[in-house]
């Protein structure tokens, strides 16, 4: 037993980390209602690291990073910009495009790369299992930086989201917002993927947003329970014997679906 | 050039069908601005379709794994219209957000049980429309021809639906009925195309023809047809370039239709804007 | 007086065609280079062979393109392993409609019949969720040397029944390629004493080396062995770790003892459990190399060797997966000099 906490040690404390962040920015995701923008960034990521990897850079590279964070950078852009006044095309079916746009542009990449599509299932899946102290602690003090960042500031990062006051310079804060939403955006693609980077950005908070408003409860009912579902993710996959990545997001995703019951049942009331 | 023909003329073919519907059916999605919905019942119909390949060795393009797809996605349908009713504190973009990581999760769980899963996740996302064979394009003929034709005889009912759903259902007690055949006459459509074309490709089909059509008119009229005929130049152009480069088939179309749509939307960026100005 | 014109036209055109068949050359299309390189030693300018994996693809699973079809339907011959290793061959040539290279068509050829297949599984329930269990054993076989000579046999086979006019050519060219593989595997000296034949029934009995220790002309014949054999013997007996199963046939010409592997189930990713028990195989096996083959995604092994200090020597399978392995003489060169040296850096 002590031996297997051993060696699943670098996932637990990812785990810890990574769901403190994510819940606190899915928590700004989603009162902003800027889910799906979320999940084209994530791609782009995912296109940034095997752009990268075309060209010669390996994953995971302090280069790679910067591929990334330029793809995510023009994504974010993009969806900041094109914003059409024609009527007949709702801004969630320039999302959409952007999305669908990132993901085929990844796979013609990774068609011309030798054993391509396996790059694609991974920058979908993730390769969680296979991470690395040096990386987690990597990881961690990036994603220390940002919380602390973030709670120095929080009044008005949070009175930005909430729109209720007004604030000196909100552009500039907002843009700042996106930048840390990059940051770990392009972070935690390579390493866990983008269908767990966002089941991570979205399920602990929107489980939180179903049972209240207040912000430190929200907080604190996501980190809870977005990391017990990591980690009865992490432990089944390995007794199991099942697929670490995809496990996890249905663990968080069960989670997720219990809770929406909860909240139907119990609001029909 | 003889050899190419006879390579492509199959999944030519298919794609023509489906740009057929989906384009139409794309009109209306981005009418009642259901996009999202769409990628996420495509992908939860692909997971139903790997669940019976897995779990019951269903062959692949069998009755079995299609009647599995299609009963996942009605349930689906109906999950997400219930969330709709009942669920206030997040939006429900959030739930199909989340929705469709799951499925996509799911799909690729399954997958990993079994051996071959980079295969079958590149087929899911992009199918595998060079492979098309005569009985799929029966089968898929054989669904689309009758909902077309419905969707003809029927269309303004579901304009109507689409365009304004309160006014609608104000006119007409039966309009739920109506907009949960409209429901399900995509899940249908979906079910049989995402097994040949993969997800993305689906998605694409939907939604870049309309969204395109939609820069240059307001009529539906106007817009099928200047949506048909930018697909059908998307068509040739994408399977040419994956022909003469050597790339897969879907994606290379998928690639065509937005290179195709971005280089409209910038050049007539400049166009569309004075007219709505000018209209204020 | 015209008819005689007519006849001279006649029998010159007939003399063209007899001339242009002649020279035409037989297409031929394998499914792994590996067996084109064979293949292009045997027909040598009679045959255009192309391949339609590459060497740094994984084999076991091709994704259809256009480029496959133009292939497949413009050939004469297809030529693949037959062990369920090419499961996506069939729907290539279904949708290919190449009559000439249809299964039972004498244009299909398949080379592992003949060969002592490893790894045979047990009967029971066998299904693709076992993880792409290989029904008729270890399809890899080309790793091995010895086994190139039943290829190369089978090969001649397909080539004769498709060109029978050219036969006495292939086969000329066919005895001389598998005495150029002996030649390579045991040295020129032992090969002109005993013939690669008996040699390699010796190393398959396991006697080869017992044998090798008798004298002759005052010396002991160990001392003749040459070729990769000789070249070898440094890390005969060793243990490694294989990431997949490519390798039997190269640890059992070889000697090497392969005692785990990463992806337990082949063709599906390893789950923690798996990885943490070969983990903790090897620190207490104190393995030193893993064989990867190039085509698998390098931070996984990398992982490994960060968290055991194994040495992941990541070998290109096939030829002409980088440009030193260009046909298979090379390719069994580059390896033993790779494990070589990853022995030598690990002292």
């Amino acid at each position: 037993m002590l031996h297997t906490l051993n060696f699943l040690s670098p996932q637990i404390v990812l785990l810890a980390v990574v769901t403190s962040v994510h819940t606190y920015l899915g928590l700004h995701v989603i009162r902003r209602g800027i889910v799906f923008s979320d999940l084209a960034l994530d791609q782009l990521a995912a296109f940034g690291v095997i752009v990268g990897i075309g060209i010669g850079i390996e994953a995971q590279t302090t280069v790679s990073y910067l591929v990334s964070f330029v793809a995510v950078l023009l994504g974010s852009i993009l969806l900041a910009y094109v914003k059409p006044k024609n009527k007949n095309i709702p801004h969630e079916a320039v999302i959409g495009i952007i999305y669908g746009l990132a993901l085929v542009a990844s796979i013609m990449v990774a068609e011309k790369l030798s054993g391509g599509t396996a790059y694609v299932k991974q920058t979908l899946a993730g390769t969680m299992l296979w991470v690395s102290w040096p990386l987690v602690l990597v990881t961690v003090v990036v994603y220390t930086l940002l919380l602390l960042f973030h709670f120095r500031f929080r009044d008005r990062f949070i009175a930005i989201t909430e729109g209720k006051k007004s604030i000196q310079n909100e552009n500039g804060w907002d843009l700042l917002f996106f930048i840390s939403l990059g940051i770990i955006t392009v972070l935690i693609v390579p390493i866990a993927g983008v269908l767990l980077a966002y089941a991570f950005l979205m399920i602990p908070a929107a489980i939180a947003t179903l049972f209240t408003k207040d912000w430190n409860q929200a907080l604190k009912i996501g980190w809870g329970i977005g990391f017990l579902a990591s980690m009865v993710g992490l432990f089944s996959s390995y007794f199991f014997n099942l697929s670490y990545g995809p496990t996890l997001v249905l663990t968080l995703g069960l989670f997720f679906l219990i809770a929406l019951a909860c909240r139907a049942l119990t609001s029909s009331e | 050039m003889v050899e190419a023909i006879s390579i492509l003329i199959l999944p030519f073919a298919a794609c023509v069908c489906i740009l057929a519907l989906l384009t139409y059916l794309g009109m209306h999605v981005l009418e009642r601005e259901i996009i999202f919905i769409d990628i996420a019942l495509a992908q939860i119909c692909a997971v139903g379709a790997t669940f019976a390949h897995i779990f019951f060795g269903a062959e692949e393009k069998s009755l079995a794994a299609y009647a599995c797809a299609f009963v996942l996605t009605v349930i689906a349908a109906v999950f997400f219209s219930q969330i709709d009713r009942r669920i206030t504190q997040i939006s429900h973009e959030a739930v199909i957000g989340v929705s469709y990581a799951i499925a996509a999760a799911a799909a690729l769980f399954i997958l990993d049980m079994a051996a071959g899963g980079d295969i079958h996740v590149e087929h899911m996302l992009t199918g595998s429309i060079i492979l098309v064979r005569w009985s799929d394009l029966l089968l898929v003929t054989g669904v689309f021809v009758p909902v077309g034709l419905f969707h003809w005889i029927f269309h303004d009912r579901f304009r109507c639906l689409s365009q304004d759903y309160k006014a609608c259902r104000q006119k007409d007690r039966k309009a739920v009925f109506w907009d949960f055949l409209f429901y399900v006459t995509m899940g249908l459509v979906i079910t049989v195309s995402v097994r040949i074309a993969g997800i993305l490709v689906i998605f694409s089909f939907l939604i870049i023809p309309a969204t395109f059509s939609a820069l240059f008119s307001h009529s539906w009229q106007n817009r099928i047809w200047i949506a048909w005929g930018m697909g059908l130049v998307a068509i040739i152009g994408g399977l040419a370039f994956a022909y003469v480069l050597d790339f897969s088939c879907g994606p290379s179309v998928v690639s065509i239709l937005g290179i195709l749509l971005v280089a409209v939307a910038l050049f007539s960026r400049g166009k569309i804007s004075l007219k709505t100005d000018s209209q204020k | 007086m015209k008819h005689y014109r007519l006849i001279v036209l006649a029998v010159m055109s007939m003399v063209l065609v007899c001339v242009v068949s002649a020279g035409a050359k037989i297409t031929v299309v394998t499914t792994f280079s590996d067996f084109a390189s064979i293949v292009e030693a045997i027909g040598g300018d009679k045959v255009q062979v192309s391949y339609l994996s590459y060497g740094d693809q994984d084999p076991h699973f091709v994704s259809a393109k256009p480029s496959l079809f133009l292939k497949l339907k413009g050939a004469d011959l297809l030529i693949s392993t037959g062990l369920d290793l090419e499961m996506w061959l069939a729907t290539l040539q279904d949708k290919a409609r190449n009559r000439k290279i249809m299964d039972g068509a004498i244009g299909f050829v398949t080379v592992s019949p003949g060969i002592d297949i490893l790894e045979k599984p047990e009967t029971g329930s066998i299904s693709r969720a076992e993880g792409d269990v290989h029904v008729l054993g270890n399809p890899h076989i080309h790793t091995s040397p010895m086994n190139w000579k039943k290829i190369s046999e089978n090969i001649l086979i397909g080539l004769k029944k498709v060109d029978p006019g050219n036969a006495e050519f292939y086969e000329t060219n066919q005895k001389a390629f598998n005495d150029r593989v002996d030649r390579a595997m045991f040295g020129d000296a032992l090969v002109d004493l005993f013939g690669g034949d008996q040699l390699e029934a010796l190393l398959y009995a396991g006697t080869l080396f017992e044998f090798l220790e008798s004298e002759y002309e005052g010396e002991k014949l160990t001392e003749k062995l040459g070729g990769w054999m000789k070249a070898a013997l440094p890390f005969r007996g060793m243990e490694v770790i294989a990431y997949h199963k490519n390798w039997a046939y190269f640890a059992r010409d070889f000697g090497l003892r392969i005692i785990g592997f990463i992806e337990s189930k082949p063709g599906i990713p390893p789950t923690p459990k798996h990885v943490e028990n070969t983990i903790q195989l090897i620190r207490e096996s104190g393995v030193d190399v893993m064989l990867v083959a190039s085509y698998f995604e390098k931070r996984k092994p990398r992982t490994i060797s960060q968290k055991t200090g194994i040495q992941a020597l990541f070998l290109p399978l096939s030829v002409g997966a980088n440009p030193e392995v260009s046909d298979n003489f090379k390719l069994v060169d580059y390896w033993i000099d790779q494990v070589l040296q990853a022995i030598k850096s690990s002292e």
